[in-house]
């Protein structure tokens, strides 16, 4: 932001709603003066990097808003190139999504299912039960062996 | 709220900044909701390369490393990974499907080569010795023996396999129970799907005697071209034990003595030049010794020749240490303390099962990983991640046939329970360990009670594992070989 503020320009937010950007604002006032994170802080892929799924208390509270804002702020927070803003706002969708079923997702977040029966059925692949396996199996075996028969009567 | 999706109003850039916080799991669910976000999520390399890590067995073409892998290829190891987690978790796991293999002999001892080769070593018969046998178990259904040695050799050898760099090749170790004067045999054998196996080539590379090298060999281990053995010699009731190192490539070899108060010693040596030294102190601790053998492998290869001038005798003290902190256990009667040790010289772990012979039993995963510069990441470390466990048949129970999938996440063994006025019973046991970092332990039974098996467990001399797919081995004695997939 250093160098939007350095401008007399008024910005143009033709995307941010006045509620919005009132939180948004809310938001940089209180993390004012924190250091900014590096900027390649999150291009290195060492395992060093943690992927923390954890926000801080203040953040927590401060994102506790319906669906509707929080994606609201998401997308100012990008609009307006607010890292940690968008991260806060990211992993808290992340977390709604945590250990959540595809149906419980599509719930969640109002998407349509469009896939046809078909389609779903390959990507859930049902296992057999033990009985039909152990029949199959001796199935199989048999026919080895009748082809196996046949082959040496020629 | 309006009837729409906000979520998939998103743009697709902060789509994949949500995506980035989320673990292969809620990937995969996420991906599953629609056909947005499964073009989406499914095509994008960047996605797929930017999962911190698939904390799961990958089922990874040789020699491939996650990077080089496209986004879909990645997504489709991930999605059958979770799935093979999933039944391999369920208690007892579900059966996916159970194949046979006619393969003759007395199954006794089998390796599981990732990514699709099994190597046997049967009995066939008093006149006929033995065989090793490679078999190409891509398809479980149309297994297929691509090679064969016969051995003139009454007794089963033990063995010890690794594919060699080409991945075409299988670098094999016979020993023990080899015919004197021979306590080391060294294979290099190609498998190629498709070709006649020809029974009278050998493929014999090295052979080492007792007049070269005296003694027996305990333990072997295979890393890259080079190869570790443990040789114990008995004098006077007394052993003395001896480290050989031989180059596959050029046939020379050495040995060094080392001096440790430990028993049931195993070894393991990894590519850059550190060699790890297993056994128990004092029959309390399982401890682990590494040693930097870099520049005793240089002067290996340099020297020119066979069996160089034993400049350094010695291993020289240990580059670190690593001890369970384990209680000694309180020892049943007639029960003797074991463990078992996983096998992958490219994993930066070494993990270990204790069996205590007591109550608990305990998972250990000893840190080896070390860096360029030689050093090892873990050394401040003093505690090694130790998780204790109970096995489903209970303390009375004793596990054998034990293996490890490649990189010790999980692992088969079979128990047998005596109880006191009823037969023995068989149970084949899962597994499922943490990986570096910490996470829970999951041992329970691999397959219901008393179900409808087309084989009995107690005919079972050998298991297998190939962890990635979730498919276990069993090798019995009647001459077959059954797969079963979870």
């Amino acid at each position: 932001m250093k160098n939007v503020g350095e401008s007399d320009q008024p910005i143009p937010l033709p995307n941010v709603s006045s509620s919005v950007l009132k939180k948004v604002l809310e938001y940089c006032e209180h993390h004012r003066g924190e250091p900014l994170p590096a900027p390649d802080a999150d291009t290195s892929q060492d395992d060093t990097r943690k992927r923390t799924t954890d926000i801080s208390e203040w953040d927590q509270k401060f994102i506790t808003v319906d669906q509707e804002m929080l994606f609201e702020i998401i997308l100012a927070a990008n609009y307006l190139d607010i890292k940690s803003l968008l991260d806060v706002g990211c992993k808290t969708v992340a977390n709604m999504i945590k250990g959540k079923t595809p149906e419980e997702i599509r719930k969640l977040f109002n998407i349509v299912n469009d896939f046809t029966p078909e389609e779903e059925v390959r990507l859930l692949a049902l296992p057999h039960s033990y009985h039909q396996l152990i029949l199959s199996f001796w199935h199989h075996q048999a026919q080895i062996k009748k082809e196996n028969e046949w082959a040496e009567d020629r | 709220m309006s009837k729409e999706s906000l979520l998939l109003g998103l743009p697709d850039d902060v789509l994949f900044h949500i995506v980035a916080h989320m673990n292969v799991e809620e990937v995969i669910s996420f991906h599953q909701t629609c056909r947005v976000l499964h073009a989406l999520i499914g095509s994008t390399d960047y996605i797929w390369h930017n999962i911190l890590t698939i904390d799961l067995p990958l089922n990874l073409p040789h020699g491939a490393r996650i990077h080089s892998l496209s986004g879909s290829e990645l997504r489709q190891l991930s999605v059958q990974a979770l799935r093979v987690d999933h039944g391999w978790r369920k208690n007892p796991a579900s059966l996916k499907a159970l194949n046979r293999i006619q393969h003759r002999g007395i199954v006794g001892e089998m390796k599981y080569l990732p990514p699709r080769w099994l190597v046997t070593m049967s009995r066939v018969s008093e006149s006929l010795g033995c065989a090793l046998s490679i078999w190409d178990c891509d398809d479980p259904n149309k297994a297929e023996k691509v090679q064969q040695v016969s051995l003139n050799t009454p007794n089963q050898p033990m063995i010890s396999v690794a594919l060699a760099e080409d991945g075409l090749h299988a670098l094999v170790v016979m020993y023990g129970r080899l015919p004197r004067p021979e306590i080391l045999r060294v294979y290099f054998i190609p498998m190629q799907r498709g070709l006649p196996s020809v029974d009278n080539h050998t493929y014999l590379i090295s052979r080492i005697t007792t007049d070269e090298v005296p003694g027996s060999v305990f333990d072997t281990h295979i890393c890259g071209k080079t190869i570790s053995c443990l040789i114990a010699r008995f004098s006077n009731n007394l052993a003395t034990y001896h480290i050989l190192f031989l180059d596959t490539q050029t046939g020379k070899y050495r040995t060094v003595d080392f001096d440790v108060p430990q028993s049931a010693l195993r070894v393991r040596l990894f590519p850059d030049s550190f060699l790890a030294l297993a056994g128990f102190e004092n029959n309390k601790s399982l401890h682990l010794r590494l040693y930097n053998v870099a520049s005793l492998l240089q002067s290996l290869r340099e020297s020119p020749e066979i069996r160089p001038s034993p400049a350094a005798t010695s291993l020289g003290e240990p580059y670190a240490e690593f001890s369970s902190s384990t209680d000694p256990p309180l020892l049943l009667l007639g029960r003797g303390r074991e463990y078992e040790l996983s096998n992958n010289c490219n994993s930066n772990t070494i993990a270990a099962i204790d069996f205590c012979g007591g109550m608990i039993d305990y998972f250990l995963r000893f840190p080896v990983y070390s860096n360029e510069m030689g050093l090892t990441r873990y050394q401040d470390q003093e505690e090694v991640p130790t998780y204790p466990f109970n096995r489903p048949r209970g303390a009375f129970a004793t596990p054998g046939v034990v293996s490890f999938g490649d990189t010790g996440r999980r692992a088969v063994w079979i128990e047998r329970r005596l109880d006191f006025d009823d037969a023995p019973t068989w149970a084949l046991v899962k597994g499922t360990f943490p990986s570096h970092r910490s996470g829970p332990v999951h041992v329970g039974l691999l397959l219901p009670d008393h179900m409808a098996l087309p084989f009995k467990l107690e005919a079972c001399l050998s298991t297998a594992l190939d962890e990635a797919r979730g498919r276990v081995y069993l090798g019995l004695y009647t001459g077959e070989v059954y797969i079963l997939d979870f």
